[in-house]
């Protein structure tokens, strides 16, 4: 017997488990908006790929918040949180730790000593990632999909939960170096962070400007087992075949010159979703699906997401660029188009 | 395995629903593609009139045909349509159309699992599936209405049929035989044609004078001339160049009718109906016959005299009382030519002296000497003058063979030429009395004779243009036999013996007076001449110079816009040339009475 069949056995435990997840989700986004003004879109899909164990890219110009939700969502959930600012002189070994010779003062013996990099972490916050030469964007690459960093031979397993947490500006931003794809395909959501509407803004101003500036202490609301759990509770979540058909069909759609593909778009992408397109819509949907207090994945939770989970696994063809179809669109063209009915 | 009845009869329900309204959206698919399939069938037909026309057995079998496949097409589209699909798939569409998360659908996927998360999903199915708004709210989400365009079927069907029932078919594409039948229509139209101008023909025929009046004997002027010319390609320009034959021919009979022969036997019946014949005598019945006007009765009863004059047949009492009668009659005869009571009348009307109709050669001058005369009008006037000088004539002679008898009679039945134009009684010549009896017998035979010639000419004329008339005014399509048939019409027939009867419409030729449109004058030229006012009298061979200088300097004071150049140079050559090839006839009236002569070479 599985240890979710163990946990939850009975209809009555599942439903507790997801009343109980709900809890701590609506916890956390409390805790959250006590520093955070507004971009409650951006807080929900970085929850949700915090409990899909996935990465997240968060994208948007400078001063939006993104380096304080992070930092936030770290203290909130109780894990070891590290930044590594990405600056186009960074190395690897910046990032991932290096041998040093390190001398026992007793025996004077010399040895190689592995000094952990900041990529040691639960919560990393790798800010501007695309300001990094591609070689140092790089060396997330096998954090981010095994947990683990091999330096030197020796191979090191990362603690759980890992949760990468990248920023990027606008690639028309001089000075960056846009993401080689198999780097994009690693994070599980891409969320653009807007600008912050004229409410929020208000709001900011008062609580940094204001007389007195309230300092906000946010409280730990889960722990690295509770959010393991949750992980688990998310991946048992029910999906549907007919659910799970919607999803490969809105991936397969994305494919230029596919059985599945839709002629009206045909010319307009270039490189298609992977697998890992599909992989990601439905564990963040589950994700979603257990935030509204459902304990089965619909079609709704999947267009939904659509956008954050493909639009990075998707290039524009020269045509889409010049129509000024932007990825957002064209996945939008494609929730549109794909019937979510179930297909015999 | 849960119990899924809520669930199944939600799903069985909106199955019903949403089946239905597919079956209405096919049928609305499927007859707007029959109507239109229907509509291009039914135009094709009237345009082409294709091998298969409903009229044929092969057009019933592809009635049929059609028919087959238009039900096979709705059949497997309802078929085909209506298949909505499992469960799972009506459930979604359900769960879509009600917001509801693919909780039904997931219930009904998920079914046959028994693990927890399974039964969850199957209990949250279910308690939506048995809420009492489920029903409700399926009823708004799955509504059973009218398609949209459902009128556009049975439109394009009704159009089809309306085009199939109604337009009638230009058969475009049968050629061949809408040429045949245009042949046939052609060759009949024209032997219509035919018969009715040989019916003209010999009725003109009958009397040669008529036919050389009206210019029957000239080959060029023939009826039916240009009948079969190729250019008359159709029926409808048969019965056009019938018609305007047939109008021509009108038209020449009406000149004939209105002519100077007319007014020549118009002025000698005038001139006899004011005879008084003898109330009784041998006399009364050639006079009786004088003055109705009947000169073959007259010729009759006076050759009838003329024989028992001369076989001396006749008491001495009677003869003697018809050599008075004769030299009443005589005397009566010149009292009535010269009476001229139509020419003065004419005369007067034209404000010219009455008196002057007893002088032909000074009314002559007279006429061509008025100043308030058109030509027209002074053509007319002569024409007058000569009918009646010719009528005279006719009435002189007559009046000279009745005197010749009348002398004949006082001889004895001799001839009064035997006694070189002696008298009986005095030995002295007759007054008046031509060179011979014989000669005055054949003067008065010939002038009755033309008399009853000219009387037999207008009758033909009269009966002539009657026909004429009668052609013109009916029917034209049913004039014509062989297509009076085919328009399922009663035709007139081509003519013939018809009595002359009034008719509420008919053809007058009619000249209207024309006014000026106020046209753009392009060329204006004053006349060296007094400032007359009233008609022009002014040639056109005096103005064609005039005109031709005019142009020319004209042009080069003011030159003419560079795009009515060639028009300019146009008109007033040819007018030139149309003016000398009028040379010596007198000048048209170019201006109304009323208009200046300082402008009568005005031109627009």
């Amino acid at each position: 017997m599985t240890a979710v069949q163990q946990r939850w056995d009975s209809v009555e435990s599942v439903r507790e488990a997801c009343a109980q997840f709900r809890g701590v989700a609506n916890s956390l986004r409390h805790e959250i908006g006590q520093v955070l003004v507004g971009q409650t879109e951006v807080v929900e899909q970085v929850l949700i790929a915090l409990f899909a164990d996935g990465h997240v890219l968060l994208e948007g110009v400078p001063g939006l918040g993104k380096t304080l939700l992070v930092r936030t969502l770290g203290q909130a959930l109780g894990m070891k949180f590290s930044r590594i600012q990405f600056t186009p002189d960074l190395m690897p070994a910046d990032i991932l730790g290096t041998q040093i010779v390190v001398e026992d003062q007793a025996s004077g013996h010399r040895e190689f000593q592995f000094r952990k990099g900041p990529l040691f972490a639960q919560l990393i916050l790798a800010d501007e990632i695309n300001r990094a030469s591609p070689k140092s964007q790089s060396a997330l690459l096998e954090a981010m999909q095994e947990r683990a960093i091999t330096v030197g031979g020796e191979t090191r397993r990362l603690e759980r939960p890992f949760l990468v947490l990248a920023t990027q500006n606008p690639l028309e931003q001089e000075g960056t170096y846009p993401l080689p794809e198999a780097q994009l395909d690693r994070f599980l959501l891409k969320v653009i962070v807007p600008y912050a509407k004229r409410a929020d803004i208000a709001q900011i101003i008062e609580r940094t400007t204001g007389h007195s500036v309230a300092e906000s202490s946010v409280k730990l609301v889960i722990g690295s087992r509770e959010i393991q759990d949750a992980q688990l509770l998310a991946r048992a979540v029910l999906v549907a075949p007919h659910v799970q058909d919607y999803a490969v069909r809105l991936v397969l759609a994305t494919h230029p010159g596919g059985d599945w593909g839709l002629s009206e778009l045909d010319r307009m992408i270039v490189v298609g979703a992977s697998p890992r397109g599909a992989q990601a819509l439905i564990s963040a949907a589950k994700v979603r699906a257990l935030f509204a207090g459902r304990c089965a994945v619909s079609t709704q939770d999947i267009a939904s997401l659509a956008c954050a989970a493909l639009r990075h696994r998707i290039a524009r063809s020269f045509e889409a660029e010049a129509a000024g179809m932007t990825c957002d669109a064209i996945i939008d063209e494609i929730v549109r188009l794909v019937p979510s009915e179930a297909q015999e | 395995m849960s119990n899924l009845n809520p669930i199944s009869t939600v799903v069985a329900r909106a199955r019903r629903r949403l089946v239905c309204g597919e079956l209405l959206r096919s049928v609305t698919r499927v007859s707007i593609w029959a109507g239109a399939l229907l509509a291009v069938v039914s135009g094709c037909a009237k345009l082409i009139a294709p091998w298969w026309s409903p009229a044929g057995e092969r057009g019933m079998w592809f009635v049929a045909i059609l028919a087959v496949v238009i039900i096979g097409v709705f059949v497997w589209a309802v078929l085909t349509r209506t298949s909505m699909g499992g469960d799972v798939a009506v459930a979604s569409v359900v769960d879509v159309r009600l917001r509801l998360h693919d909780r039904l659908s997931t219930a009904v996927a998920v079914a046959g699992r028994t693990d927890p998360f399974a039964q969850v999903a199957i209990e949250d199915g279910l308690t939506i599936a048995r809420d009492r708004r489920m029903l409700e709210a399926l009823n708004r989400a799955i509504p059973i209405e009218r398609p949209r365009r459902w009128w556009a079927g049975p439109s394009l069907v009704a159009i089809s049929c309306a085009v199939w029932w109604f337009v009638p078919g230009l058969s475009l594409g049968n050629a061949q035989v809408q040429s045949a039948l245009s042949d046939a229509e052609l060759q009949a139209a024209r032997d219509a044609a035919k018969m009715q101008i040989d019916s003209l023909q010999s009725k003109i025929e009958t009397n040669p004078e008529l036919s050389r009046a009206v210019g029957e004997s000239d080959s060029d002027k023939k009826l039916g001339n240009e009948l079969t010319d190729e250019k008359l390609a159709t029926p409808e320009e048969v019965r056009r160049e019938t018609t305007r034959q047939v109008n021509d021919l009108a038209k020449r009979l009406d000149d004939l009718l209105a002519g100077e022969k007319a007014q020549q036997l118009e002025a000698m019946k005038d001139a006899l109906s004011r005879i008084e014949p003898s109330k009784a005598g041998p006399l009364k019945q050639l006079g009786e016959a004088l003055k109705r006007g009947d000169a073959a009765m007259a010729k009759s009863a006076l050759a009838e005299l003329q024989k028992q004059v001369e076989d001396g047949k006749l008491d001495p009492k009677t003869r003697e009382e018809l050599a008075k009668q004769l030299k009443d009659l005589a005397g009566q005869l010149k009292d009535a030519a010269q009476a001229n009571d139509a020419l003065k009348k004419a005369l007067e009307n034209a404000g010219l002296d009455g008196a002057l109709a007893k002088n032909p050669d000074a009314a002559k001058s007279a006429i061509e000497a008025a100043k308030n005369l058109n030509e027209e009008q002074k053509k007319a006037l002569k024409k007058a003058l000569q009918a009646q000088s010719s009528a005279n004539e006719k009435l002189d002679k007559l009046a000279k063979a009745c005197e010749s008898m009348c002398s004949q009679c006082k001889n004895g039945g001799k001839k009064p030429g035997n006694g070189a134009g002696k008298s009986s009684d005095g030995g002295e010549p007759s007054e008046g009395a031509p060179g011979s009896s014989e000669n005055g017998g054949e003067m008065a035979s010939d002038a009755l004779s033309e008399m009853e010639m000219l009387n037999e000419l207008m009758k033909d004329a009269e009966s002539a243009r009657s026909q004429c008339q009668s052609s013109c005014q009916s029917d034209r399509p049913s004039t014509i036999p062989g297509t009076s048939n085919m328009n399922n019409k009663g035709g007139l027939g081509t003519g013939g013996e018809r009595t002359k009867e009034k008719s509420a419409t008919g053809t007058k030729a009619r000249k209207e007076k024309v006014q000026s449109t106020g046209g753009e004058v392009i060329a204006r030229q004053l006349v060296d001449a007094p400032p007359v006012v009233g008609e022009s009298r002014a040639t056109l061979q005096q103005l064609s110079g005039d005109i031709g200088r005019g142009y020319e300097e004209g042009t080069e004071e003011d030159p003419v816009p560079a795009n009515l150049r060639e028009v300019h140079k146009h008109y007033f050559g040819d007018l030139k040339k149309k003016i000398d090839a009028k040379s010596g006839q007198p000048a048209p009236t170019v201006a109304p009475a009323t208009t200046p002569a300082t402008t009568p070479a005005t031109k627009d």
